[in-house]
């Protein structure tokens, strides 16, 4: 979900309204065979936009649709590696530009159809072709040969994807990627079986064929969606006969329904209730890592961020600690870099700044500013409501200590959308969430110059970064080319065009009924490996 | 005015609301959205080409005339377009959300008809000085609880303290979930309802009419009843029917409260997504119900009442 706009509504609706849901016992009801069938359900925030796999692109239906599809590979829900799915295996030649793989035999999509070579041959069509309006095909399968072309209509099939036989698959891509494999969990790159999604009397978004370890029972709008375990699948069957997505916008209203057992999680927790449900002894507290950093940014071509020293100055000034801990009250952990935490291959500690304001203000004097006479007049935007004004305030006060006097300003999320995308905003809080859990999708959208004008929204250029990211993509030994990512981080960090502040946390809450919760680090609830006791 | 022309007059002036608002909501669109359209279908990533083909198939790279007549010819086959959000039809969606929010619209006006009304008799009979102050005290508080925490107050009493009620939800069209959420959504304004019918009431009980009925021996009660009820009774109505437009659309709060699946809540979202076709659609066809309704008001009083075809309107 490489979109601004996806991350900052999870963000700012979470702080403003929403939530989650409600009972699926009620369907079960008391018959003989309820007694047997296992029910789990949890409580989201608002209806999903789409089941199509091509065109999820938020959570609530990223989170349903990742349980209805399987990949070529998926990912570990404790380490977010990348795990063989219906690809048994794969390999890909010297400098990674061309990958093979092998796959499953007997893998049945839930209409009875074996998944073959080419059902990801389609779905990959189907998925970069304008008419299917996906907003994310593009971000996972643009390294593909040709997805370009297709996506724009100049063509109707993608060059780069041969089906060798049933069940071998050759992708070829335009340039070198070893990691190409971690995106090919994304729902967007999903088997899709051709005459489901060509029938004219269901829409596929509204009734998905897939092949995982669940199946679409039912999806009534703005009420709730009804998955029934897929008894076909595969690998490792769902541990729950059944899964009731249940849409509660109000989170307050969520959290009654989970202590009247009407609901065993809640996604969404009321604002400024965190610590009280943290500490209430009735309901089940998780908080995990998210695969989201939230940035201080600069546009570096706007005077005075121009001047590394003042970038640097300032990033010398943002107390993470107390932003983390004390402003945002464990819904995040303070940054010790760009790439998060949860992400395979992190380093710890990649920052080179602590919170030292008598160092920053040395350097501001060393810019030509002392004591912040001289700078010209500053407004810091944010969008939204909730949590990130308050960090915003918390920065405001602590530059203002050393003389550099802000303004913040909340801006409607599109508005700062646009505004950001189109260079008008100089300095900015902004979230960025991975499309996948790789380094690559926290560095090379955010930081490869090759993206200014779309998602390097700070107009960073260093051609030592630009190399160095290029190198880590088309190593293929994944040691090697962790440690190009590390050194780039290093790099783009010293030269700050942004100053990462905190990595997002999850924080829900589950009944005790639930025996085992799993929650990835992918922000999903793990519905395949949910326990629950029978009440 | 003979009825005839009455009618015609009132449905030619629905007629202007309705295109009126269809104008002002193009040029909403129009300005609002210049081609961005294509942008918050494609996402970050499209590149500029897809844009432009995107554009091109919704007509947006046509002058403003054409896009006018293009809008208008669709309308007139009843296509509302698609939602960005939802990549559905607009129409559709507006479809599956609308018997939520009428079934609730109707409780909640059934409730403000008999309380309101109800109250505004009791007012009228029991000319008490303290049941008039408890009345005008609790009338206020009414008025003044936001709808949110009214409905978090009473979710919390009957649902997560006496476990009388549902939480929230409709249970799959279970009566018991509609108490609380109608009840919530008719609060304030059966208070208004109820100064309305009353100060409309004691006015009417004042009239000569009653005078003499009761001269006839009727009780106040009875003189009530069946004279002064009916007369008195046009300012409620027209101000019931102008309420069943509101709570259409302005029951937003009160369906996040309760996850009602209606369409203000489905609206606001829709707002805040950016998703103009959604939200454009939906306030056609809110307004569309409003003035039809009023029309119909209108109408109709003026076909039992013949002061208002004379002009002396009810609705003004």
């Amino acid at each position: 979900m490489g979109i601004f706009l996806r991350k900052w509504r999870g963000l700012t609706l979470a702080g403003a309204l929403i939530a989650l849901a409600v009972a699926a016992t009620l369907i079960a009801g008391c018959g003989d065979e309820a007694s047997t069938r296992s029910t789990f359900s949890y409580a989201e925030g608002s209806d999903p936009t789409s089941l199509d796999p091509a065109q999820v692109d938020e959570t609530v239906g990223g989170n349903i649709a990742r349980y209805l599809f399987d990949g070529l590979v998926r990912y570990d829900s404790e380490t977010s590696e990348v795990k063989p799915a219906v690809a048994e295996s794969w390999e890909a030649n010297s400098n990674a530009t061309e990958f093979t793989f092998h796959l499953r035999k007997g893998v049945k999509f839930t209409n009875g159809n074996e998944v073959k070579a080419g059902d990801f041959v389609y779905g990959w069509t189907r998925a970069l072709a304008p008419g299917t309006m996906s907003s994310t095909a593009t971000a996972i399968l643009q390294p593909v040969v040709g997805a370009s072309d297709l996506a724009d209509g100049k063509t109707d099939k993608l060059a780069g994807v041969e089906a060798i036989d049933d069940y071998t698959l050759k992708v070829s891509l335009d340039y070198p990627m070893a990691d190409f494999i971690s995106l090919l969990g994304h729902p967007a790159a999903s088997p899709v079986p051709r005459d489901a999604a060509e029938n004219q009397s269901v829409k596929f978004a509204e009734q998905p064929v897939g092949n995982g370890p669940y199946r679409l029972k039912e999806w009534k709008h703005d009420e709730q969606v009804v998955l029934e375990k897929n008894p076909d699948y595969y690998g490792d069957k769902a541990k729950v006969d059944e899964v009731t997505v249940k849409i509660i916008p109000n989170p307050a209203t969520a959290v009654s329904e989970l202590k009247a057992g009407n609901v065993d999680a809640v996604r969404t927790l009321p604002p400024g209730q965190t610590e009280a449900l943290r500490n209430d002894s009735t309901v089940r507290f998780f908080q995990g890592p998210g695969n989201k950093v939230r940035l201080l940014a600069f546009d570096t071509t706007k005077p005075p961020f121009d001047n590394p020293k003042v970038r640097e100055a300032l990033a010398w000034d943002v107390d993470r600690d107390t932003i983390a801990n004390k402003v945002l009250q464990g819904q995040a952990t303070a940054a010790d870099g760009i790439v998060p935490a949860s992400i395979p291959g992190h380093q710890d500690n990649a920052m080179p700044y602590s919170f030292d304001p008598e160092k920053a203000s040395q350097l501001l004097a060393e810019a030509g500013y002392p004591g912040g006479n001289g700078l010209p007049a500053m407004t810091l935007s944010y969008p939204g409501v909730g949590p990130v004004a308050d960090a915003a305030q918390a920065i405001q006060s602590e530059f203002r200590k050393i003389g550099v006097q802000l303004e913040i300003a909340g801006l409607d999320e599109g508005a700062f959308r646009d505004q950001m995308i189109s260079g008008g905003l100089s300095l900015f809080m902004v979230s960025w969430l991975g499309d996948a859990p790789s380094i690559d999708s926290f560095l090379f959208p955010l930081f490869e110059s090759g993206n200014i004008g779309a998602t390097d929204v700070f107009q960073y250029s260093n051609p030592e970064v630009d190399d160095l990211l290029g190198r880590a993509r088309s190593a293929t030994d994944s040691g090697q080319s962790i440690n190009l990512y590390n050194e780039a981080e290093r790099i783009i960090l010293k030269d700050a065009p942004m100053v990462p502040i905190t990595f997002g946390q999850e924080a829900m809450i589950y009944s005790p009924r639930v025996t085992k919760f799993v929650h990835t680090p992918l922000g999903d609830i793990a519905l395949n490996e949910i326990t629950v006791s029978s009440k | 005015m003979p009825p005839n022309r009455f009618i015609l007059h009132r449905l030619l002036q629905m007629l202007v609301v309705l295109i009126g608002t269809i104008t002002v909501l193009f040029l909403v669109i129009y300005l609002m959205v210049p081609g961005d359209a294509a942008q918050v279908a494609l996402g970050d990533h499209a590149t500029p080409e897809a844009l432009d083909t995107l554009r091109h198939e919704l007509g947006l790279d046509q002058p403003l005339w054409n896009q006018y007549g293009i809008y208008l010819s669709r309308l007139a086959h009843l296509d509302l377009g698609t939602s960005y959000e939802l990549k559905r039809s607009v129409g559709g969606i507006i479809l599956d959300h609308l018997p939520a929010t009428i079934y609730l619209t109707v409780a909640a006006l059934i409730l403000e008809t008999v309380f309101g009304i109800g109250w505004g008799m009791l007012l009228t009979l029991r000319r008490s000085r303290r049941l008039r102050a408890i009345s005008v005290a609790s009338g206020a508080v009414l008025l003044a609880l936001p709808v949110f925490f009214l409905g978090l107050v009473l979710q919390y009493i009957f649902a997560s303290r006496l476990g009388i009620l549902p939480i929230s939800g409709t249970g799959g069209w279970n009566p018991l979930n509609l108490i609380l959420p109608a009840v919530t959504l008719a609060a304030a304004q059966t208070a208004i309802i109820a100064a309305v019918s009353r100060s409309s009431l004691s006015a009417e009980m004042e009239k000569s009419y009653i005078l003499a009925a009761r001269a006839r021996g009727l009780t106040r009660s009875q003189a009530m009843w069946r004279h002064a009820f009916r007369n008195s009774f046009a300012p409620v109505a027209t101000l019931l029917a102008i309420d069943f437009g509101t709570l259409l659309g302005g029951a937003m709060i009160t369906e996040i409260v309760f996850s009602w699946p209606g369409l203000g809540r489905m609206t606001y979202f829709a707002a805040e997504s950016r998703d103009v076709p959604l939200v454009v659609g939906s306030v056609l066809v809110l307004v569309t119900i409003f003035v039809i309704v009023n029309t119909g008001v209108d109408i109709i009083y003026g076909w039992l009442d013949p002061r208002v075809r004379a002009g002396e309107g009810v609705n003004g």
